[in-house]
């Protein structure tokens, strides 16, 4: 009874997209008017709606909930101000079947995704050496495909792990343009942590390492207790500051940016308050540890190869809570136009390394351990393939595999753009591995999912 | 009557000895349209339609701008509209002759910009029928130019020149192994070039059209079509606007301009 009411819910789902986001992208393209007309000349408003449908066909350790339907729409706005300032601000409404609850517009410390948000809210002033924006931003600073070390501003949700979103922060920014280099500062005044799995999820983490080393210890399994967060206290003494300076002129042909940054980590530790009076529960809070980052990447080609890598050296303050690692990952990009072309417009490859290296462990007796969804990319093989039909349609398959111990995901995947407002993609994602591995501990959660995207 | 006829010949040769004592080759050609056609700043508002083998029609709108500094250009190019691809960028810095020029995309749904490859100038640029390298300036030091005839095309007389690469890098990045070029003899600018491949199959044609004087000897076509032979695809280009007076600032052409929102 379970499986047929989960097939009329997704066979709901698609006939709710048939007769009405379906046809209203197809009406907007054929319309000649457009329902934006009488806001363009002030505003010049954007509309793009996301929706995300998966359907996990294994049953987890967890509370099930086989088929997860989310999405968001995010309006834009940009009005010039006065003396060259100009105001952007994109208005997000989130929905889904799980975990949106509530509004938190500038600051998204919460543990819930907010239904109502503003995504990014910011005033720039642009100049001929000199840009300046404040307000709620999202920072890009990565030049790797798969894995940033140095992209380290904005927080990321999580709650869907394996559909990451950067969340936006309350920032002050200013870049300053020199003639061979820029050099862009952040200031960070509010800490917005990451946004967890929910612990009944299935992307809830059961952390490996840490469940083998209490058995090990006590001889009985764990029973954890979320407690909740420490999230640092918004002192101005206490205010995260981010650095980058870049350049791509000093050596011709060469992109190269350092980076600094100190803060608190998003993704936080947990501290585990074991009782032996209590055995097996542990209390849970989960904390983030202060950190300076130091951080390097660049990018250059040579014939028909791109090259990247950015490293980052992670020092923690306090290394009672945190280790000190170093993070990096390499790569190339090359893309074919000859191979099978009564197929293919071009076939695109991107191969990444990414691995990490301990430079100093946590002291020892040390009650703290890591989430399990953190620093996963120890040692791996990162790569996707993709097969340009033409300019609306490709295949394209991207893995990333762990070499110590051999836990892999696999995305199969095809990307349509049915017309200039309406862009679908579908597609099988796999998780294999050993149950104590980071990705083999959610191989329940192989999906099939359908992505939406609708822009006006 | 001796003497009208003697000076009135006398005229057309002092008028005729210039040109004909500095001899007309393809390169001589080739130089003096860009001494006279090129340009050290341009705006361009450019509507595109994208025309597929069955004659649907896909509409785009980009701008275009140009800088030339020291002897060397750059340019970007930002789409606008549709809503998929607004907030795309490409951006390029000319470098020496001998080395790779400098190239990002930005792609405005991940804001994020990478470093195009070298090789990739042959691919077709955003489904459109123009190559990437279709959008350098022309490069007089990688390619050999013949004027193989005079010639007339859509009424007007021509020079027909023959442009062959003669670099191994200029052959091995190319898609084409030829171009053969008409120039209108009145004022230097190109009407219609044909493209071929390294086997020397015609694959392309471009067509321009609407050709406007601007500012002094230097003239603009407002329309221009290219058409693949073996797609049977076309890419019209309507110019709304070319703006050669407004002088652009270096910060144009940086991969942080790139990243500002588009209105």
């Amino acid at each position: 009874m379970s499986k047929c009411y989960k097939l009329i819910k997704i066979t709901s789902f698609l006939i709710l997209l048939s007769f009405t986001f379906i046809p209203m992208a197809f009406a907007v393209q054929d319309s000649e008017s457009g329902i934006w007309s009488s806001f363009q000349e002030s505003l010049s408003p954007r509309l793009d709606i996301n929706l995300r449908g998966a359907y996990y066909y294994k049953d987890s350790h967890f509370k099930p909930n086989d088929f997860h339907l989310s999405g968001n729409a995010t309006a834009q706005f940009t009005r010039d101000l006065f003396k060259g300032i100009v105001l952007n601000v994109y208005p997000r409404v989130n929905f889904d079947t799980l975990y949106t609850k509530g509004t938190r517009l500038l600051v998204e410390d919460g543990e819930d995704r907010p239904a109502f948000t503003l995504y990014e809210a910011i005033f720039s002033w642009y100049g001929d050496s000199i840009e300046i924006e404040v307000g709620k931003k999202v920072y890009s600073w990565k030049v790797a495909d798969g894995f940033s070390p140095v992209d380290i501003i904005n927080p990321v949700d999580i709650i869907e792990l394996m559909d990451p979103e950067k969340i936006g922060v309350p920032s002050i920014s200013i870049l300053k343009i020199f003639e061979h280099a820029n050099i862009q500062m952040v200031f960070l005044p509010f800490f917005v942590p990451d946004r967890q799995p929910d612990d009944q999820s299935r992307w809830t983490s059961d952390d490996p390492e840490g469940r083998a080393a209490f058995i090990s210890r006590f001889g009985v399994a764990p029973v954890n207790v979320d407690v909740g967060r420490a999230l640092p206290k918004d002192d101005f003494d206490k205010m995260a500051f981010a650095s980058r300076i870049s350049t791509s002129t000093l050596f011709t042909g060469w992109d190269l940016a350092f980076v600094y940054k100190y803060g608190y980590s998003t993704r936080g530790v947990i501290r585990n308050d074991i009782n032996p009076f209590t055995l097996p529960l542990v209390l849970q809070t989960t904390e983030y540890p202060a950190y300076n980052l130091y951080g390097f990447s660049f990018s250059t080609v040579s014939g028909d190869f791109e090259y990247h890598g950015e490293a980052a050296f992670h020092d923690t303050r306090d290394n009672v809570k945190d280790e000190d690692y170093i993070s990096y990952i390499v790569g190339i990009n090359y893309t074919n136009y000859d191979l099978f072309t009564n197929y293919f417009d071009e076939i695109r490859f991107v191969a990444e390394y990414a691995g990490e290296d301990i430079i100093k462990k946590r002291s020892a007796g040390s009650s703290f351990s890591d989430l399990g969804v953190s620093r996963g990319l120890t040692e791996n093989s990162i790569g996707s393939i993709e097969f340009k039909i033409n300019e609306d349609h490709s295949i394209k398959t991207s893995f990333i595999y762990n070499f110590a111990n051999e836990d892999s995901m696999l995305d199969m995947y095809v990307e349509s753009q049915l017309n200039d407002y309406l862009e679908i993609v579908y597609g099988y994602q796999r998780l294999s591995g050993d149950e104590a591995s980071f990705l083999g501990q959610w191989d329940r959660n192989d999906r099939v999912f359908l992505r939406m995207s609708l822009k006006f | 009557m001796f003497i009208r006829i003697f000076l009135m010949i006398m005229a057309v040769c002092m008028w005729v000895s210039p040109i004909m004592a500095e001899e007309l080759t393809g390169k001589s050609i080739i130089e003096e349209q860009q001494k006279r056609h090129q340009s050290d700043n341009e705006f361009s508002d450019v509507a595109l339609t994208l025309i597929n083998r069955k004659g649907k029609e896909k509409n785009q709108n980009m701008v275009i701008y140009l800088l030339k500094k020291d002897g060397k250009s750059k340019t970007l190019i930002q789409y606008h509209a549709p809503a998929n691809i607004r907030g795309v960028g490409l951006l390029t810095w000319e470098q020496d002759k001998k080395k790779e020029d400098d190239q990002w995309l930005y792609m405005s749904a991940s804001r994020s910009t990478k470093r195009i490859a070298g090789g990739s100038k042959k691919n077709q640029f955003m489904g459109t029928d123009m190559a990437f390298e279709d959008m350098r300036p022309e490069n007089t030091d990688v390619h050999e130019y013949t004027l193989i005839e005079e010639s007339s095309i859509f009424s007007k007389k021509c020079w027909k020149i023959e442009s062959i690469p003669t670099t191994k890098k200029e052959i091995k990045d190319s898609g084409y192994g030829k171009r053969i070029m008409w120039i209108d003899q009145s004022n230097y600018f190109t009407l219609k070039i044909d493209y071929f491949d390294h086997h020397d199959r015609h694959i392309k044609t471009s067509v321009f059209e609407d050709i406007r004087p601007m500012t002094g000897k230097l003239f603009r076509s407002f329309k221009v079509t290219w058409s693949r032979i073996r797609q049977k695809t076309h890419t019209v280009m309507i110019y709304k606007k070319i703006d050669l007076d407004t002088v652009h600032k270096v910060v144009t052409f940086t991969q942080n301009y790139m990243k500002r929102p588009v209105k």
